[in-house]
């Protein structure tokens, strides 16, 4: 009886929601199939057949703290992906072995989204694994280096066993697998249809010097990389939040939590109402998982000339746009990567292949509205993840939040979302949104996949 | 007028949209029994009521944004005037707008078939 009373006490204290408002936090945070307070499981990852083994996950576990993955023993995943940083690394630029072009997404919940990296430019999280460890900015290593690595650590040796088998005993010949190869990243056409120069960097020369086949097995070896690496991402998902317990009590499954107060409901009000935020983010992931250009001017550079195309044109060339540097291309450029990756859903190192498991790779292009287009970002956990913005621009959400109230500026590359007005609230309002932003706070990650396994 | 015949009125305008210029034949566009869904992938069927259209070709696109899909559809001929449409995505929620065009020879008439997504 007590219990009863005090459910009706809380209810009077929950806003009045509109059907519809109901409906739209039912689609914010679904029901839990495993029940209230589950945490989802990530959607099925054909391309990856070893997505869901155990024994996979604890070997990508192994690998992803691993920094003498890296030539210089200082750089693994978790150094711009860090546990304690909201698997982020809190820095507007993200920094392997020197500063890279981008913010560092978080991995959390990365296995919910459709595309990896701020353009998109992998279809898969084992392909995304891939793409920094060859990267000069961020691990600078190879696929040979990485494997000769896994090769010659008992440990490692050991769970690569459990997971694929063993390594092939020849991979240790020199000759023919050199310390340090791997070939230039496939060159996509520009939006101009150029292709670009060849490279000189010794990994791309040692490389072009393997045998075919040789290449062939250190390619297949390399996507089992990515794959172990992927299995132990899809566990890496953020637990309940104050909001989805809130959501647990409008369908009647729980009391009220008393984390989700009248800041945080007047917050979410504003949310699935007048600040227009689901535009964009919506669904589980409170985003889209798709590119926007929201106008983020770069405030030492005028918008690029040449009109729509002048970003791209300026790229081509090699040439700044007056103003300043070479602003990113976004979208566009991510579609011609994806498109050239061999690592692609559709490739030979898919475990899928077919195009009833890669449908959006099938469909896709890109026009001049997609310019200067990044992806949306989850909301889930956003406040553990600042800086903001896919250049780290936005020291906290109250400066996201400004940056929708004032929206300065233009973009330096394409044209912003043209749906975008001005967010018309006051202070107060604005502390409630920040309040309900920092209610999709999850519950951590379990502690032992915080850190290397014992 | 309000908000919710305002919806109902540009759904039925969807689902049954008369061809200007083409006595009272219709376009008629069919969607799975759950209607389109936001942001995935998507067939649908096109049935072409004047006898004169040799193919079609389809776009949708959201005015309030000044932008369209960001998938290229592919349109199927199925014969007697019906067309699979694969690879349409609507990807946002709001104010959808879908263009079927008509096309014989240098003959094009475009038919706007108005469409509003809901964010659940």
């Amino acid at each position: 009886m007590l219990a009863a009373a005090a459910l009706l006490l809380a209810a009077a204290q929950d806003l009045d929601w509109s059907e519809r408002e109901r409906k739209i936090i039912d689609s914010l945070s679904p029901p839990a199939a495993a029940g209230p307070g589950a945490a989802p499981a990530p959607p099925p990852s054909p391309t990856n057949r070893y997505a869901d083994d155990p024994a996979a996950a604890a070997l990508g576990q192994r690998l992803y703290f691993d920094a003498g993955l890296s030539p210089g023993g200082a750089v693994s995943c978790a150094t711009c992906h860090d546990p304690e940083q909201g698997w982020s690394d809190g820095l507007p630029l993200s920094k392997g072995v020197a500063e890279t072009e981008f913010n560092s997404p978080t991995v959390l919940n990365a296995a919910f989204h459709r595309w990896q990296f701020w353009d998109g430019r992998a279809d898969t999280l084992w392909a995304q694994a891939l793409q920094p460890v060859e990267n000069p900015l961020e691990m600078n290593s190879s696929r040979t280096f990485l494997l000769h690595r896994i090769q010659e650590s008992p440990q490692f040796a050991a769970d690569w066993a459990a997971a694929f088998g063993p390594l092939p005993a020849e991979l240790s010949d020199r000759d023919r697998f050199p310390e340090n190869a791997c070939p230039p990243p496939p060159a996509p056409r520009g939006p101009f249809g150029e292709v670009k120069t060849a490279s000189d960097d010794p990994r791309h020369l040692a490389w072009q010097g393997m045998a075919p086949e040789d290449q062939e097995l250190v390619n297949r070896l390399y996507a089992d990389f990515g794959k172990a690496v992927a299995a132990y991402e899809r566990l890496l998902v953020s637990g309940p939040s104050a909001f989805d317990r809130y959501a647990d009590h409008l369908r009647g499954q729980r009391p009220p939590p008393a984390d989700f107060g009248p800041a945080e409901q007047r917050g979410l009000r504003l949310f699935v109402g007048p600040a227009s935020c689901l535009d964009c983010h919506f669904g589980p992931m409170l985003s889209d998982s798709e590119f926007h250009n929201v106008g983020l001017a770069d405030p030492d550079q005028d918008p690029a000339p040449g009109g729509l195309f002048g970003a791209a044109l300026a790229e081509r060339d090699g040439a700044a746009p007056a103003g300043g540097g070479v602003p990113r291309e976004g979208r566009p450029l991510g579609i011609r990567k994806i498109r050239v990756d061999p690592f692609n859903g559709l490739g030979a190192y898919s475990d899928a292949p077919g195009w009833e498991h890669n449908n959006r790779l099938r469909y896709l292009f890109y026009d001049e509205h997609t310019i200067g287009a990044f992806k949306t970002p989850s909301l889930r956990n956003v406040a553990r993840t600042a800086p903001y913005g896919h250049d780290g621009r936005f020291p906290d959400l109250r400066a996201v939040l400004e940056f929708y109230r004032e929206l300065p500026g233009a973009p330096p590359s394409g044209h912003r979302e043209e749906t975008l007005q001005k967010l018309e609230l006051d202070d107060d309002q604005i502390e409630d949104l920040l309040a309900f932003l920092a209610a999709l706070t999850g519950e951590r990650v379990a502690p032992e996949l915080r850190r290397p396994p014992d | 007028m309000p908000a919710v015949l305002r919806r109902a009125l540009l759904l039925a305008t969807a689902l049954l949209l008369p061809l200007a210029g083409c006595s009272r034949d219709p376009v008629r566009l069919h969607f799975g029994p759950d209607g389109p869904p936001l942001n995935a992938i998507f067939s649908l069927e096109v049935e072409v009521g004047p006898s004169w259209v040799e193919g079609i070709e389809i776009d949708a696109d959201m005015p309030g944004h000044n932008h369209g899909m960001i998938t290229k559809p592919v349109v199927v001929p199925l014969g007697d005037r019906r067309y699979r449409v694969d690879g349409m995505m609507l990807h946002m929620p709001g104010a959808w707008e879908i263009y079927v065009d008509l096309v014989a020879g240098e003959r094009r008439e475009r038919q706007v078939l108005p469409l509003h997504l809901e964010p659940y």
